[in-house]
């Protein structure tokens, strides 16, 4: 008897040391405050001055962590949103305004063409959507380009510009917007590019390209460019632009299907599926500590569902409202969700 | 014969040798809507950019494709994430012979969900006014994807029959950022001067000024070929758009001087009479054309 339990003891501890893991902690969701972006109460108490920025819907603005919303107006026909500035802008600008989280007026220049904000840099798409141009902080003209096809995708860091055309090429741009590299993915009967996305540090480029087969690669820079180092062919080929999504310290490329998030790892081992029955993926995007929120709306069904991920697809956390349109933004371990004309602050506690 | 059947068979003849001349092939593709009336010309100005497409009113909202083929890509402007664009609601169909069109500024909504493929049978969306469109119409574009360009469609499309001739309002010499308007006879100074020619295709489908641009614009001095323009394509190179011509290639800004002025290259005006003439072709065949007597005096 001794002997067995010493056996026990013995194999217990050996265990322990070699295969116990700890538990993992739940993360417990705690609204902090909600807004009514129709009749925003007013925090005269609320002295934070950390602004976030949010768009819900047709309505955006900034709000401070405290819950006081800073400034808040409706979207003319685009918006471009970045961490402490927008342009909202018309259907027809021809000068385009920055203005601060405040509102106030930052840089103005004169230029027929739609804003983006990606990863902090500004760029200016034309009409034709054939167009390219880069401005900088003070609205001054870094560079431009006419590529004489229809940009389809856009993927940005702080060094590289990947640029998907209709006609089934990409671009890579450096910072003076020469074209470092270009590739045209071929081996489908239609040529096409439909999605892009650029790992933070260039290293890492995935395309998603073609019809009959839709296909997308991953590929990794070396010493000429990149170079392919995985393919995988899509079923239910899309037309439009296909959404993917590399983040740091996450090895795992997302990609937005019609009713799944699909995840491919980057190195070795078999992509997935997160299935999101009847919903059509409204963003992915990062969280303090790893995570992922994942937004979905559910049209047929008026819902709308908030999902904290444990990448790749170990749903941790969920949320679902009545409504038709759901933004979420991340901030330090919080996130500020929106849901039709309401504004909440949902703190992520971890159990 | 009168005079109107004698203008119409001259421009028919034009129209043919128009037809024969176009590297693509005319009525291989066919209009878009029924009854078309064409408000916007290939390679006209848009702001800072030409127009690489051309528009259409239509009585009948109903748009078809071209031609049968593969819906190669769509944009319905539902994902705010997505790139912005003027095109509005737009779809794009690859015909499988290099020829891919592009159906611009649809109304919301109507573009079928699950549209794959498509016959010129099909609705593949309704006339709009979405995107930078200030009334509803329909952008209509056609690209060469084998070379990489976009085509002028009314060489493709079959021919709409236009009497109205284009204008030809003006030629300008230019010298130091300054403009000099040629009368009949006119006296310049010897060297070198930029020409600059004004001129429009007006539309006749709208109750309303719609300068359009012409097709092709022609400069001789002495007879002898100065420079041509003509809107057969318009193609990427060196990260600039340029027009792609038997005459020169110009990009947008070494083009145009403003909406309907077109700066047509450089003169070497010498000593002595110097017999100038302008011609201006819409799209229809239809024929502007004036010839100037320049006398120049002083060493070049």
């Amino acid at each position: 008897m001794k002997r067995i339990l010493g056996i026990a003891l013995l194999l217990s501890i050996v265990y322990l040391l070699l295969f116990a893991t700890p538990l993992q902690l739940e993360p417990v969701l705690k609204p902090t405050w909600a807004q009514n972006l129709a009749n925003p109460v007013q925090r005269a108490q609320d002295d934070t001055t950390e602004r976030v920025p949010f768009r819900v819907g047709n309505v955006f603005g900034f709000v401070t962590t405290g819950g006081a919303v800073r400034y808040l107006n409706t979207v003319q026909f685009g918006l471009a949103l970045d961490r402490d500035r927008f342009i909202n802008f018309s259907s027809v600008s021809t000068n385009l305004v920055v203005k601060d989280a405040d509102g106030r007026i930052v840089a103005s220049f004169a230029e027929h063409g739609y804003p983006m904000f990606l990863s902090g840099r500004l760029f200016v798409v034309s009409p034709s959507r054939t167009a390219l141009s880069e401005r900088d902080a003070d609205g001054n003209l870094v560079w431009s380009r006419e590529f004489g096809s229809i940009v389809t995708c856009l993927s940005a860091t702080n060094d590289l510009l990947a640029v998907g055309l209709l006609d089934g090429t990409v671009a890579v741009l450096d910072r003076s917007g020469n074209v470092a590299w270009s590739y045209t993915p071929g081996g489908s009967r239609l040529a096409a590019v439909y999605g892009c996305a650029l790992s933070s540090d260039d290293q890492i480029l995935a395309i998603a390209s073609g019809l009959d087969p839709q296909r997308v690669m991953i590929m990794s820079r070396n010493s000429s460019g990149y170079r392919r180092v995985r393919e995988l062919a899509l079923k239910d080929e899309s037309r439009g632009r296909i959404f993917m999504h590399l983040f740091d310290r996450i090895p795992y490329l997302f990609i937005e299907r019609p009713g799944s998030l699909m995840y491919v790892p980057i190195g070795i081992g078999r992509p997935g599926a997160l299935p999101i029955p009847n919903g059509i993926i409204a963003d992915v995007a990062p969280l303090a500590g790893g995570s992922l929120q994942l937004t979905a709306i559910r049209p047929n069904e008026g819902t709308v569902e908030l999902l904290l991920l444990a990448p790749p697809d170990h749903i941790i956390g969920r949320l679902a409202f009545g409504g038709t349109t759901l933004s979420a933004s991340g901030s330090e371990g919080s996130m500020y969700v929106g849901v039709d004309r309401e504004l909440v602050r949902i703190d992520v506690l971890e159990r | 014969m009168t005079i109107v059947s004698l203008r119409g068979a001259a421009g028919l003849a034009l129209l043919a040798a128009w037809v024969i001349a176009s590297p693509h092939t005319v009525g291989a593709l066919d209009w878009p809507v029924s009854q078309p009336s064409l408000t916007a010309t290939f390679g006209e100005e848009r702001g800072d950019q030409f127009l690489s497409g051309i528009e259409i009113d239509a009585a009948d909202p109903r748009v078809h494709p071209s031609d049968a083929g593969q819906v190669i890509f769509s944009y319905r402007g539902d994902d705010p994430r997505d790139i912005p664009t003027g095109l509005g609601d737009f779809v794009v169909i690859d015909h499988g012979n290099a020829l891919r069109t592009l159906y611009g500024h649809l109304r919301s909504g109507s573009i079928p969900r699950s549209i794959t493929s498509a016959s010129p049978s099909d609705v593949i969306g309704r006339v709009g006014d979405t995107g930078d469109a200030t009334g509803p119409h329909l952008l209509f574009e056609v690209f060469d994807r084998t070379n990489h360009e976009s085509l002028n469609p009314l060489k493709a499309l079959p021919p709409l029959a236009g009497a109205a001739s284009p204008v030809l309002a003006g030629v300008f010499l230019e010298r130091d950022k300054q403009l000099f308007e040629l009368a009949a006879q006119s006296p310049a100074s010897a060297g070198r001067a930029a020409i600059v020619v004004a001129a429009y295709d007006p539309s006749e489908y709208v109750d309303y000024f719609d300068p359009m641009a012409p097709y092709r614009i022609e400069v001789t001095l002495n007879g002898k070929p100065v420079s041509s323009v003509t809107f057969d394509a318009l193609k990427a190179e060196g990260g600039k758009l340029r027009v792609v011509s038997s005459g020169s290639t110009p990009t947008f800004d070494e083009l145009y001087a403003s909406a309907t002025r077109y700066r047509m290259g450089d003169l070497e005006l010498q000593p002595g009479e110097q017999a100038l003439d302008v011609k201006v072709s819409d799209y229809a065949g239809n024929v502007a054309e004036r010839s100037y007597l320049i006398t120049v005096e002083g060493a070049p």
